[in-house]
């Protein structure tokens, strides 16, 4: 057996936080902002006919009443691209980081080697846009934790077969990533 | 005999399999305890059609039911095969509904043996198949002689591993013989598991138990206490005293019979615990009623956790628990979390532990190592939140109150034993990197720790808030198959070396972390 035990000069390691970041296709901005005007449209709608027409409410507090739901909605339409904007990405040789959070700024780092399966959604709305979403699963999770929104299909398909096609170059035995997948897929 | 020597017989493509006529006990038990809950809900019911209907015949309630069972026993051993093809294990069940199933060899987890009280007099035991999958996919052979049920499982491995599949999620009980190797490395005796009934009280567990079973039976409570010559009626307390000591009597009575509880339930499940070393693995077995023995693989020990609470703490103990893989899904099939995937070392000494660390993972240091402790700012940050909150419980509602000369020293009382605790949780938190294995350390009054690898990591995430980052703290979390361990507030530069170590560790080394 020829064990070694070499030191490990942690100042040389590679940095997760030196990596460039990728961002979602810009068109998934415009997704999400259809989203947020299709929840907010009724809002809004309910709240200027509430402005116009409620019986037994003075005008200044109908008025009162529709500004706050005016900024309200202005709120949560601009923390929802706050959100959007902070969502950045990169692919390592090895791993694949996610950066994600407006005020708890949360970098994740997602091993290849530990990847058990990858899904590929697509919902209605993304349709329309040609957007992909790339759920990476590991063990232990029932549902993905690493999940990459806004990506245009040939990003997303990229990543995939790259995330797929990764064997470690020191160990051949290792299974290919589709015989692990768990039942629950 | 005919059916066990069958069991044992390894055809490539085997004839379908029945088991033995004594399994018929352990489909009854299992029709008993799926139907646990119903028979619970239906008993109100069937008790009071008894009574007014057959008012004469109310023993054809429990004998029907026993009938059901005895029924349902034999018609699943009737409809119980199993044979072992080149790849896979197929069982065939079900009276009315078919049900086929095939575990392939490449997807079994575990074999575990089991010996359930009523077959300790025949030295039958249950042979547990456990898949990665669900609960549901899960085979038992039950009613196998111990030689089959061992040679079986030998017989599963051998096959498994000549699939090639990962050698290293198997045990090495297919080669070694399983006794020859075997050497206690962790025993624990009966004053251990008294004290880990007193310090751990599992009571609670049995009481809510039988309180959601009365809950639904409407027990004529007074006739039972008159029964033991109580009667409620002539319960005339008239002094305070009297009423206080009433009270008194009826908590300590209450607390020592769930103690008890607690002590006889640690006997039961945990009489006569030993760990042995058998090559690749740690053979674990247990039970004073049902014996399980479980194998594990080292290998598939993800991490050993440390968990100690006060009462732990104050008597020099503390339990370890080593936990495998859990999968998100077993929690929906009604399991409880954790249940069954994790071992429980019960109330080790605390110069016991490294010992069974080092057989685990081989490392030994976890008191003494040096851990690096979380900021100071975690502290004040918490204590400040609360400080608010108990100033705000000064100031409001002060008049609503009936004692106000109380009031006050109670909640200054109480936020200083809180911050107390918060400061105590500040000095324990830590994290320690000894060679490729991460020490998490936590707790307020007990120590408890986390123990893994860094290979077994599965995901690593580094989170700051904008504070934070010019504070120069960030927060870890680590994720590995079994559990999640967050380490906040630790310094920045420091927590972002750890982060890249480990997933060099991760994804330099070709370690498997199965």
């Amino acid at each position: 057996m020829s064990f070694v035990n070499r030191q490990v000069d942690v100042a040389t390691l590679p940095r997760f936080d030196a990596v460039r970041l990728e961002k979602p296709s810009p068109a998934y901005r415009r997704l999400v902002s259809i989203i947020v005007g299709l929840v907010a449209a009724p809002v809004l709608i309910a709240a200027i006919l509430f402005a116009a027409a409620a019986h037994g409410v003075t005008l200044p507090v109908r008025l009162l009443v529709l500004l706050l739901v005016v900024a309200v909605l202005a709120g949560v339409a601009a923390i929802v691209h706050a959100h959007v904007r902070c969502i950045g990405y990169a692919v390592r040789e090895h791993d694949v980081i996610l950066r994600s959070g407006i005020f708890f700024k949360a970098e994740s780092v997602q091993p290849l080697k530990r990847i058990q399966h990858v899904e590929q959604v697509q919902g209605p709305l993304d349709k329309r846009f040609g957007l992909w979403t790339l759920k990476l699963y590991s063990a232990g999770t029932g549902r993905a934790t690493f999940s990459i929104p806004g990506l245009e299909a040939d990003t997303a398909n990229a990543i995939r077969r790259f995330v797929l096609s990764f064997h470690e170059p020191a160990a051949p035995a290792a299974s290919p990533p589709e015989t692990s997948v768990p039942a629950d897929g | 005999m005919a059916e066990r020597s069958a069991a044992v017989a390894p055809p490539a493509s085997g004839a379908w399999r029945r088991l033995s006529a004594w399994s018929i006990a352990h489909f009854a038990a299992r029709a008993i305890v799926e139907n646990l809950r119903a028979v619970a809900f239906a008993a109100p019911a069937t008790y009071g059609v008894s009574q007014s209907a057959w008012q004469e015949h109310t023993w054809a309630v429990p004998a029907g039911i026993a009938a059901a069972v005895l029924i349902a026993g034999v018609l699943n051993y009737f409809f119980f095969f199993y044979r072992l093809r080149d790849d896979f294990v197929e069982v065939r069940r079900g009276v009315l509904f078919r049900k086929e199933l095939n575990l392939s060899f490449a997807r079994i987890q575990n074999i575990d043996i089991e010996q359930p009280f009523y077959f300790r007099p025949l030295r039958l035991v249950t042979l547990k198949i456990d898949s990665a999958g669900s609960k549901r996919d899960e085979v038992h052979l039950a009613a196998l002689a111990r030689p089959d049920a061992e040679a079986l499982r030998r017989d599963i491995l051998a096959r498994k591993r000549a699939l090639g599949g990962d050698e290293r999620v198997l045990d090495d009980a297919a080669s070694a013989p399983p006794r020859a190797a075997d050497e206690v490395c962790c025993t624990r005796s009966l004053k251990d598991l008294v004290i880990h009934g007193l310090t751990n009280d599992r009571g609670w567990v049995a009481v809510a138990g039988v309180a959601g079973l009365i809950s639904q039976v409407d027990l004529p409570v007074s006739p039972m206490l008159e029964a033991v010559g109580l009667e409620v009626d002539r319960l005339q307390v008239t002094s305070l005293f009297g009423m206080a000591l009433l009270v008194v009597l009826l908590v300590v009575a209450a607390w020592a019979s769930i103690t008890l509880l607690s002590v006889a339930w640690a006997v039961v499940v945990y009489y006569g615990f030993t760990i042995r070393r058998s090559g690749d693995g740690l053979r674990v077995a247990h039970g004073l009623l049902t014996r399980r023995e479980v194998q594990v693989p080292r290998s598939r020990i993800q991490v050993f956790a440390v968990k100690q609470d006060w009462l732990d703490y104050l008597i020099g103990r503390r339990n370890v628990v080593l936990e495998q893989v859990t999968h998100g899904r077993e929690l929906e099939d009604g399991d409880w979390p954790g249940l069954r995937k994790k071992l429980v070392v019960p109330s080790l000494r605390i110069e016991e532990t490294p010992p069974l660390l080092e057989e685990v993972f081989g490392v030994r240091r976890l008191d003494e190592l040096p851990f690096t402790p979380l900021s100071k700012r975690y502290f004040y940050k918490h204590a400040k939140i609360w400080s608010c909150v108990y100033a705000a419980a000064l100031v409001v509602p002060r008049a609503a109150v009936g004692a106000p000369w109380l009031y006050v020293p109670v909640v200054l009382v109480l936020w200083a034993l809180h911050v107390a605790l918060l400061y105590a949780r500040w000095r324990r938190g830590g994290l320690a990197v000894d060679g490729d294995v991460v020490v998490t350390r936590s707790g307020a009054i007990g120590v408890d720790y986390q123990v893994f690898p860094a290979i077994k990591i599965q995901e690593l995430r580094h989170v700051q808030s904008p504070l934070m980052r010019r504070n120069g703290v960030s927060t870890l979390v680590f994720r590995t198959a079994a559990s999640r361990t967050r380490v906040p507030y630790l310094d920045a530069a420091f927590a972002k070396a750890v982060v890249d170590y480990c997933v060099y560790q991760v994804e330099a080394t070709d370690r498997s972390w199965m």
